[in-house]
């Protein structure tokens, strides 16, 4: 295995599009439910709670990407092989493909649920998830430039959503919001750490990076990235504490789904069945991007075709749905893998750069040949 | 990902190419004896009736005049074969002495046996004088040809109206008339292994970049097939996915058309005996431009490019969106509209995607059938559709009215695309989008605009991305196709074609604003 | 490889076709449009009554009307279901109408199902009837175009759109039922010769309906709840500062009548003391005369001023009464309690606490009225 990757030059992509991948990997099936989530634990300050977890993502980014720039152009496998050898980091990268398939998996299942629970309730779970990952596949078969492609049209064809929100706006009731920082500081805290489901999504810059043209650039397209995502989310969970009421926040599963209950147009009511059934387009960048980078990580580290691995993968990941019965089941691998993505996305990757940086400092100048060979 | 490159597409267009490299045309020289060379060529053209021997006798020496009588011109024969040679003086001893009195332009020497075969099948005639290692070829082709006329399947309300004929040379006189530049490359090409069906690859050398024409030159040069029967063949042949129902190459029969992606950089190809030429790499955008939005003024054309987008949007989505409210999603039809929509499907029998699938199937027959149909006939079957149909239907309790206003715009829709086989794909691609939404609603849409997205993505035409300008993004092409902006913003060629010269006319001046009284 | 997995996508692509999910066709369906909740005779069960809007090509807008008894609303639709030809769903339920004793005994348990259940959008109006819902929605006698449902769905709407009533839509019912220190207000209907009327304004504390308030005390309850863009207001004024300025003889006459429209408001709280608790309540409004029952030249500036004075008078006075009324009942629709706890830190109280912190409230009122044209004649 290569630390680095060299991908023939038709095969990168412009380095803006840095920014549109960061914000639909961030931006997935966690934002229907992000402000309540936040709100159980940080109150009507959720969105301070939220608007810190989107500066501490920045920071983390920044961090990656000053880790990747150690290198020429390689990816976290690589990196791995790098600092920890063939057979730990093979090891690792196995670790680390795991947690990616289940994010996938997470991805898929909740968007399962919203539709099962607003538009078909007896939708077969398997019908739709199948589907789902068909989409996926058929995307991640035409590989990076696809995938990315995905990414950068679900941004542009869904940022009207985003719009939408001008309706709960005029319901907006700023007393829910005062006083500003009522909460306890540690529950704040705490609500960062309770958005990190919703905001993951940045790690996957430790993949696409040998694919981006220009590398030096890379940072400041993903932090552009970010701050929209950040934006919007501050923004959706300050619309939602405004808009409902305290009890009905914590009762409601969905509620930016919710808030769209209220818009009507003269030939068209009820904007929710819309929203849904247009979150598909929402979702499946994300299905795409983590099945594409995980299926690299296995051919990285076991070698030949990437075509092969994609099919593997989906039947797998389909053939966890069937485990998934109710809705205290999702909640709990939904609550197990958002801890995981806790340890994976914020700090192993700061972790990760240490060491590479001590690598760095140790053998200085001796190393630099062989990596890029 | 470069293994990953899906092989699946190409098998198609392997499968005709680099088979029969090895058969190409045998040397071998004619007999010197006249009455043995008719044999050979009787031999080798299967004594075709019509292939004429014409032997006369000069200066005591034996002459035979060879062609094939139904693609010659007879009177050129007489004219300027015959009559200069039987009323010469002089001697004439040599092959040349016979090419200095014959007042023929395009002549050629050769004694090649196949050679000879194959021009006298392109309407040439051969001359030989016995005992000599030479024979005369001389073009005396006899082409039936129709003149100019109107441009039928693309039609123009505003600019010119000529269209290509069958003839390339007629074709190509009409390009270089309307491109008046020295730089303007013609180049040789036949396709065809048993017909040999000429051809031309039209660019202008300084614009057009260099790999696409060389893209487009060695997938004609590969291509081994042994007949082409029209350009559009041929555009499917060397397609990059033949299995989408998307083109990938625009056909247009428009030569000001052609001539206008020309001068943007494309590279064309040009085929005798068919009345379109095929231009790339095409985007998916350029499929609904017309050369009308450049002739009109700048904001009718941004209009009107935007009205057959939303017009097209509306094609593909408006009747699935129409089966899955009223299968599924009853909830979000406003109290105004919900009476006169359940009234008018209150009493039909089927199911919204049957009767949507039927309607959808009725105004594809009526369109087929009024396309097959003459022109005066033709016209009778519209009214027969719309109005008899349409209105019988609706009474009969067969369908709701308010379908058929949807179908109608939808059809409506489709039409407005310039490129006729564009339309046709836009309405193949609603069938499946309608069975989606009668099976799962706005799900199933949303899973048939993925499918349809992801699919389009991964389309390229000429090697280069379908998608452009939209992925990969490129704010400066999206002036040249999605809108047209004032001239002054269009001095440049699209980047996407990566011409070598990307400028049409100095921006600053054209921007350059005057001051107020000066 | 490559062909099983090609077959095997078709295969896959083949199944969900037989994986369909369940139809809900338009004209097959009866379609509630408004559904009212009483109590049946037996303990324990509630009687409702649905107004279906059913497609029959014959017949235009028949409303068709059914009622049932059950224990739950699930479950009275259900028996419904069992009359009807159609199959019954509640997604385009546009009003909701309380019999006068359930809401009396609180409507919290009907609509959490209201809220549970994802068909149901949250823009549908609830009211409260006078008497029965039954009898509101059965012995009217209205021979409308339109289907029952959506003729109340109407009624309604058109009086919010005039700012006469309260927008009671579900979601700002929710909005004030689950806010603390907020109760909502809800419109009451009754029939009145075979008509539907509005009556007034039922008030709220939590989910269980109290009082009745007049439609003339309405107004200045909504100019303390949100502003007013346009509506109207008839107001009886004191004639005697007025006397010398009117032409004709009015020395038997006592009070004086004055529409005023085109009404403008908007109302700042302040939290003046947070003990006691005291707020102070301003109000702005701009008006201008529509009518007025004496003859008085209203050209004269001084005329001006004295109407001006005399109707912030009024209106301070009727907006005192009425908090006053709602102290006494320990009720706040205004949502002086929402406000209070958005302005006091670190104290997260109860509904209940501060009913008992309202009954001591004071409240300093001040109105500010500018008439700013007087229409087109002075």
């Amino acid at each position: 295995m290569k630390v680095n990757l060299y991908p023939k030059k038709a095969y990168l992509f412009n380095t803006f599009l840095v920014a549109f991948i960061i914000h639909a990997a961030q931006a997935g099936v966690g934002i229907a439910g992000l402000p309540r989530i936040v709100f159980l634990t940080a109150k009507h300050d959720a969105w301070i709670s939220v608007f810190f977890a989107g500066v501490l993502t920045a920071g983390v980014i920044y961090i990656i990407l000053f880790m990747l720039n150690q290198y020429e152009s390689a990816d976290l496998y690589g990196i791995h092989y790098d600092i920890f050898g063939k057979y730990i980091g093979a090891l690792l990268s196995l670790i680390y493909v795991l947690y990616l398939l289940s994010a996938c998996f997470i991805i898929v299942m909740n968007y399962v649920e919203i539709v099962q629970a607003w538009v078909f309730p007896d939708l077969q779970t398997w019908v739709l998830s199948l589907i789902l990952l068909l989409l996926g596949v058929y995307g991640v078969l035409g590989g990076i430039r696809v995938v990315v492609g995905i990414c950068f049209m679900s941004v542009i064809l869904t940022i009207w959503l985003a719009f939408m929100l001008s309706a709960p706006l005029g319901h907006l009731d700023v007393t829910h919001l005062l006083p500003i920082w009522e909460t306890k500081t540690l529950d704040i805290i705490k609500g960062i750490s309770k958005t990190a489901l919703s905001i993951i999504g940045f790690e996957l810059l430790l993949f696409v990076f040998p694919y981006i043209e220009n590398k030096k650039r890379a940072n400041f397209y993903a932090q552009m990235g970010n701050a929209y995502t950040t934006l919007l989310f501050t923004v959706v969970t300050l619309v939602s504490i405004g808009f409902f009421s305290e009890v009905s926040l914590t009762r409601t599963i969905w509620p930016v789904l919710s808030m769209f209950k209220i818009i009507q147009f003269p030939n068209l009511e009820r904007f929710e069945f819309i929203a849904i059934s247009f979150w598909m387009l929402i979702v499946l960048p994300n299905i795409c991007i983590y099945l594409w980078a995980a299926t690299k990580g296995i051919k990285r580290v076991f070698g030949k075709n990437q075509r092969r691995y994609i099919f593997i993968a989906a039947s797998i990941i389909w053939g966890l749905c069937f485990f998934i019965r109710a809705r205290y089941q999702m909640n709990m691998v939904t609550d197990w893998v958002g801890r995981i993505s806790y340890g994976t996305a914020f700090i192993y990757p700061v972790l990760l750069a240490a060491i590479v940086l001590v690598k760095k400092k140790l053998f200085k100048g001796g190393k630099k040949n062989e990596t890029s060979s | 990902m470069g293994e990953n490159k899906s092989n699946r597409n190409l098998w198609v267009r392997q499968m005709f190419r680099k088979r029969r490299k090895n058969g190409e045309t045998e040397k071998k020289a004619h007999s010197l004896d006249i009455t043995e060379l008719k044999e050979q060529l009787n031999k080798e053209l299967n004594e075709s009736p019509d292939l004429v021997f014409r032997v006369f006798h000069r200066d005591d020496k034996k002459y035979i005049i060879i062609f094939i009588s139904n693609l010659v011109k007879t009177e050129i024969i007489d004219e300027f074969v015959l009559k200069p040679l039987l009323e010469s003086k002089g001697n004439i001893n040599t092959t040349e002495d016979i090419l200095n009195i014959l007042p023929l332009t395009q002549v050629n020497v050769t004694n090649q046996l196949m050679e000879i075969k194959e021009v006298l099948l392109k309407g040439s005639l051969y001359l030989y004088k016995e005992g000599e290692p030479f024979g005369i070829i001389g073009d005396v082709k006899k082409a039936e040809a129709r003149s100019l006329g109107q441009a039928e399947t693309e039609s123009l309300v505003y600019g010119p109206k000529i269209s290509f004929t069958e003839q390339l040379s007629t074709n190509l006189n009409v390009i270089r008339n309307n491109i008046v530049d020295a730089n303007l490359v013609m180049e040789d090409i036949t396709v065809g292994r048993r017909t040999k069906v000429n051809g031309k690859l039209v660019y202008i050398s300084d614009i057009a970049e260099e790999e696409n024409v060389n893209t487009l030159r060695q997938r004609i040069n590969d291509l081994d097939v042994d007949h082409i029967q029209d350009s559009s063949v041929l555009a499917q042949y060397i397609e990059d996915n033949s299995w989408t129902v998307f083109p990938q190459l625009i056909t247009t029969e428009l030569p000001d058309r052609f001539c206008l992606a020309l001068i943007k950089g494309k590279v064309g190809v040009l085929l005798d005996r068919s009345p379109a030429a095929i231009y790339g790499p095409t985007t998916f955008f350029s499929f609904f431009e017309s050369t009308e939005d450049v002739y009109m003024r700048w904001n009718m054309g941004s209009f009107i490019r935007m009205l057959r987008l939303v017009a097209i949007f509306l094609s593909v989505l408006l009747t699935p969106a129409y089966v899955a409210v009223l299968t599924y999603h009853y909830e979000v039809i406003p109290s105004p509209l919900l009476v006169s929509l359940g009234q008018s499907r209150s009493n039909v029998p089927f199911p919204p995607i049957f009767e949507a699938l039927l309607l959808e199937f009725i105004i594809e027959m009526l369109r087929e059938a009024g396309a097959r149909l003459p022109t005066k006939v033709g016209q009778t079957m519209g009214i027969v559709g719309g109005i008899v149909i349409g209105q019988a239907s609706v009474e009969a309790g067969f369908t709701s009215n308010i379908l058929i206003i949807i179908i109608a715009i939808s059809a409506l829709g489709s039409f407005t695309a310039p490129s006729y086989i564009m339309g046709s794909a836009i309405r193949i691609v609603r069938f499946p989008i309608i069975v989606l939404a009668g099976i799962w609603g706005g799900v199933g849409i949303m899973i048939g605009f993925c499918i349809l997205l992801i699919h389009l993505l991964k389309l390229s035409t000429l090697g280069r991305p379908y998608l452009t300008p939209i992925y990969p993004f490129s704010f400066h092409d999206l002036r040249y196709s999605i809108f047209r902006l004032p001239l002054q913003y269009l001095g440049g060629r699209p980047e996407t074609n990566e011409p070598t010269d990307k400028r049409r006319y100095p921006l600053k001046k054209a921007k350059t604003i005057k001051d107020v009284d000066e | 490889m490559k062909r099983v997995v090609n077959i095997l996508t078709i295969i896959i692509l083949l199944i969900p076709v037989t994986g369909c999910v369940e139809k809900n066709q338009l004209e097959q369906l009866g379609l509630i449009t408004a559904v009212g909740f009483d109590y049946s005779d037996k303990k324990d069960v509630i009687k409702g009554t649905a107004v279906l809007q059913t497609f029959d090509p014959q017949m235009k807008n028949i409303s068709n009307i059914i009622s049932d008894e059950g224990k739950t609303s699930k479950g009275i639709r259900e028996n419904e279901n069992l009359k009807s030809n159609n199959k019954l769903v509640s997604g385009q339920l546009r009003v909701v109408v309380f019999g006068e004793e359930v809401a009396k005994d609180g409507t919290g348990r009907l609509v959490d199902t209201l809220n549970r259940d994802a068909t149901i959008g949250n823009m549908l109006y609830i009211s409260v009837a006078k008497g029965t819902a039954e009898d509101l929605l059965k012995k009217n006698k209205i021979e409308a175009s339109q289907n029952l449902g959506t003729y109340l769905y109407q009624l309604i709407k058109q009086n919010v759109e005039e700012e006469l009533v309260i927008s009671p839509t579900l979601y700002e019912y929710n909005h004030s039922f689950y806010d603390e220190g907020k109760d909502p207000v809800i419109p009451i209907l009754k029939l009145d010769a075979g008509d539907i009327v509005i009556s007034g304004a039922g008030l709220f504390k939590d989910d269980q309906y109290i009082e009745e308030l007049k439609l003339n005390k309405l107004f200045f309850l909504k100019v303390l709840i949100d502003q007013y863009k346009a509506g109207a207001l008839e107001l009886e004024l004191p004639i005697d500062e007025l006397k010398k300025f009117i032409k004709d003889d009015v020395s038997d006459k006592e009070k004086l009548i004055l529409t005023v429209d085109n009404i403008n408001s908007n109302r700042k709280i302040k939290l003046l003391d947070k003990e006691k608790p005291k707020f102070s309540v301003e109000v702005n409004l701009e008006t201008r005369v529509l009518e007025i029952s004496e003859n008085v030249d209203l050209g004269n500036p001084e005329v001006v001023k004295i109407l001006k004075k005399i109707t912030e008078k009024e209106i301070k006075k009727e907006m005192s009464n009425l908090i006053a009324h709602f102290q006494n009942l320990g009720i706040d629709p205004v949502g002086f309690g929402n406000f209070y706890n958005s302005r006091v830190r670190g104290k997260n109280f109860k509904q209940e606490e501060w009913r008992e912190m309202l009954k001591t409230a004071e409240f300093d009122i001040r109105i500010n009225n500018k008439i700013v044209r007087t229409g087109v004649i002075d």
